[in-house]
């Protein structure tokens, strides 16, 4: 599968803080890529480059060969779609009317009916499918992100193998009672099997663990591991990294990670 | 799926337009002579005739009808640009007068009328607003104002990259403030009649907008009002989050400049023509918002259609209510406008 993002080099620089330098790493489609680090690691900010949000001072990062701060809005939105962290909501919005945003409708001013059932079936598969007309600012904190994260699937919903989409989700499972973290990393898995370069940042190392084929580990702007995450996330690292104590332990269904407290 | 909202806001539509029928006949028909519904109706659609020459037709067409439609498209002006205000900053506090525009439109105006003095050498400045060479003078200064301003705040919030919210709103409190003391500054140097003018125009009024006038108020106004209406869209996105809008194609930057440019061209000539009137552009889109919620697909007509009957009504009541004397409408609008909107946040309503 060829690369679907590709960052060489890229630093970010915001006056004299460098929040991101020298930063090199492929995303593909098809996969799925979790990027994990300590707060502030520049987590958000890579996938903000990724997504053509921001410009990198130097170095480069490219969808599909091309450099993504060249493309325009329009063209952009129509190969990836990005779900920010945590929103606030001021005005009264339908969850509905958010994911058939991702529909993308340009000139229609009446929506189409034939909308209705790409709307109704993502929120069915966020299962949230009893809060279609509810105001957003009515829901918790995690409903409001699986409302979105049906948001982001619906902009991505035509990606196929040979015509792949890039999906940046910014902790999506942050909010997320258990059931629904690992409902998000399912669908997170079954886009990328659709035909999506998924990059999603998490903070807990066993979702990565468990559902990503990769992952990227970033410190103080520098990635400090990339591989498989079984391989990457040792215990030794996760010392020197997150500060932590951890235990891995092996079964069936592949290794976890216990971990026992903040290092001493 | 929204059968039951759109149902909704096709009747919020129909009553908001009725409503609106309804008031204009009212505005034209009372007054220091009053002339009943249907003898306006049958002048109105006689059309202009100055040989006909009966009273009448005089007071209608030269001073009524003038009024009634520039009360109607400024009230649209003022409600549609606070509405398209409030979805491009993410506040619902957000107001043409928050970032300096009616500020800078007021030093524009405040400018022309005091050094109007100076230029016309004694001339009376309520002879040279209304007539006379000077007929456009404060009109353009007021534009002026408002543009230079929305430009500095919009041009000095973007030094630090890209344009954020945060950083255009303290730019403007900040364009307020040297706003305020450059205006205070002029005044302190006006004359006595200079004063008298400025405070009225301060108030807010219909009445000084002649009918030669009422073209270029069309225009000015009618225009960003289309503006508006083709960046609903992009204001829908904006609602989840300026992130979430790029991710769904939306070119911020040109969002942000047609929408700073739409509410400079009409707020300052709103506030050129009628000076400070408050409240229409907070009170009008939260009405709507309340009834058919925040798609500014419908929010941003509905808001003009709310704001053009609120200022209508507001000046016939300024009209009425001490007549035979007139109140600045600005006073009735801020009067009813400000208890109406504590009983919203009192009655606990998210707006």
């Amino acid at each position: 599968m060829s690369d679907f993002f590709e960052v060489v080099d890229a630093d970010y620089v915001v006056g004299r803080k460098k929040i991101l330098f020298g930063v090199n790493c492929v995303f593909r489609a098809g996969e799925v890529t979790a990027v994990l680090g300590p707060n502030g690691a520049g987590k958000s900010t890579l996938l903000r480059l990724l997504s053509g949000e921001l410009r990198p001072t130097s170095g480069s990062v490219k969808m599909l060969g091309r450099e993504v701060c060249e493309m325009n809005a329009k063209e952009l939105a129509t190969r990836r779609a990005l779900m920010r962290q945590a929103v606030d909501i001021t005005f009264p919005i339908t969850a509905a009317e958010v994911v058939r945003m991702g529909i993308l409708r340009e000139g229609v001013f009446w929506d189409l009916p034939e909308d209705d059932s790409v709307v109704r079936n993502a929120l069915e598969r966020v299962d949230m499918s009893d809060f279609v007309e509810r105001d957003m600012r009515s829901l918790s904190g995690g409903e409001r992100q699986r409302v979105l994260l049906a948001r982001a699937l619906v902009q991505v919903r035509n990606a196929k193998i040979d015509q792949p989409c890039g999906l940046l989700l910014d902790e999506p499972t942050s909010a997320l009672d258990l059931e629904h973290q690992h409902q998000t990393m399912f669908l997170a898995r079954e886009s990328a099997a659709a035909g999506c370069a998924v990059v999603v940042v998490l903070h807990d190392p066993n979702l990565a663990l468990q559902y990503a084929d990769f992952v990227i580990v970033l410190s103080n702007g520098q990635v400090c591991g990339n591989g498989i995450p079984s391989e990457i996330l040792s215990s030794d690292f996760m010392q020197k990294y997150f500060r932590v104590d951890t235990d891995i332990h092996e079964d069936s269904f592949g290794s976890f990670l216990r971990v026992r407290g903040r290092r001493r | 799926m929204n059968q039951a909202l759109n149902l909704k806001r096709l009747l919020l539509f129909i009553v908001l337009g009725v409503l609106l029928i309804w008031v204009c006949l009212g505005s034209l028909s009372l007054g220091a002579a009053d002339i009943s519904p249907q003898a306006v109706l049958r002048i109105v659609f006689s059309g202009v005739a100055g040989e006909h020459g009966d009273v009448e037709h005089f007071v209608i067409w030269n001073i009524r009808l003038p009024r009634t439609v520039v009360a109607v498209i400024v009230g649209a002006a003022l409600a549609a640009s606070g509405a398209a205000l409030q979805g491009m900053f993410r506040n619902p506090m957000a107001d043409p007068a928050l970032i300096g525009i009616t500020a800078g439109g007021s030093l524009g105006a405040v400018a022309a009328m005091v050094f109007a003095n100076v230029v016309s050498g004694g001339v009376m400045v309520g002879e040279f607003v209304r007539g006379g060479i000077g007929l456009w003078a404060v009109p353009l200064c007021a534009f002026v104002g408002a543009f230079v301003v929305t430009s500095l705040v919009y041009q000095l919030s973007k030094l630090s990259g890209r344009v954020t919210v945060a950083h255009m709103l303290l730019v403007g409190i900040a364009m307020n403030a040297l706003c305020g003391a450059l205006t205070g500054l002029l005044i302190v140097t006006a004359n006595d009649q200079q004063l008298r003018e400025i405070t009225f125009w301060t108030l807010g009024g219909l009445g000084f907008v002649t009918s030669q006038q009422v073209p270029a108020v069309l225009v000015l106004v009618v225009l960003p009002l289309l503006g508006y209406v083709l960046c609903a869209r992009g204001l829908n996105a904006l609602m989840i989050g300026e992130g979430e809008a790029f991710s769904m194609g939306v070119n911020l930057e040109k969002l942000k400049w047609v929408i700073v440019l739409c509410s400079a061209l009409s707020v300052g000539a709103a506030v050129a023509f009628c000076g400070g009137i408050g409240f229409i552009g907070l009170v009008a889109p939260h009405l709507v918002r309340l009834m058919i919620g925040g798609d500014h697909r419908f929010l941003l007509p509905g808001a003009a259609l709310m704001g053009g009957l609120l200022l209508c009504g507001a000046d016939m009541l300024a009209r009425t209510l001490a007549a035979p004397a007139e109140l600045p409408v600005g006073i009735v609008t801020a009067a009813l406008g400000a208890p109406f909107f504590l009983f919203l946040l009192l009655r606990g309503t998210r707006v």
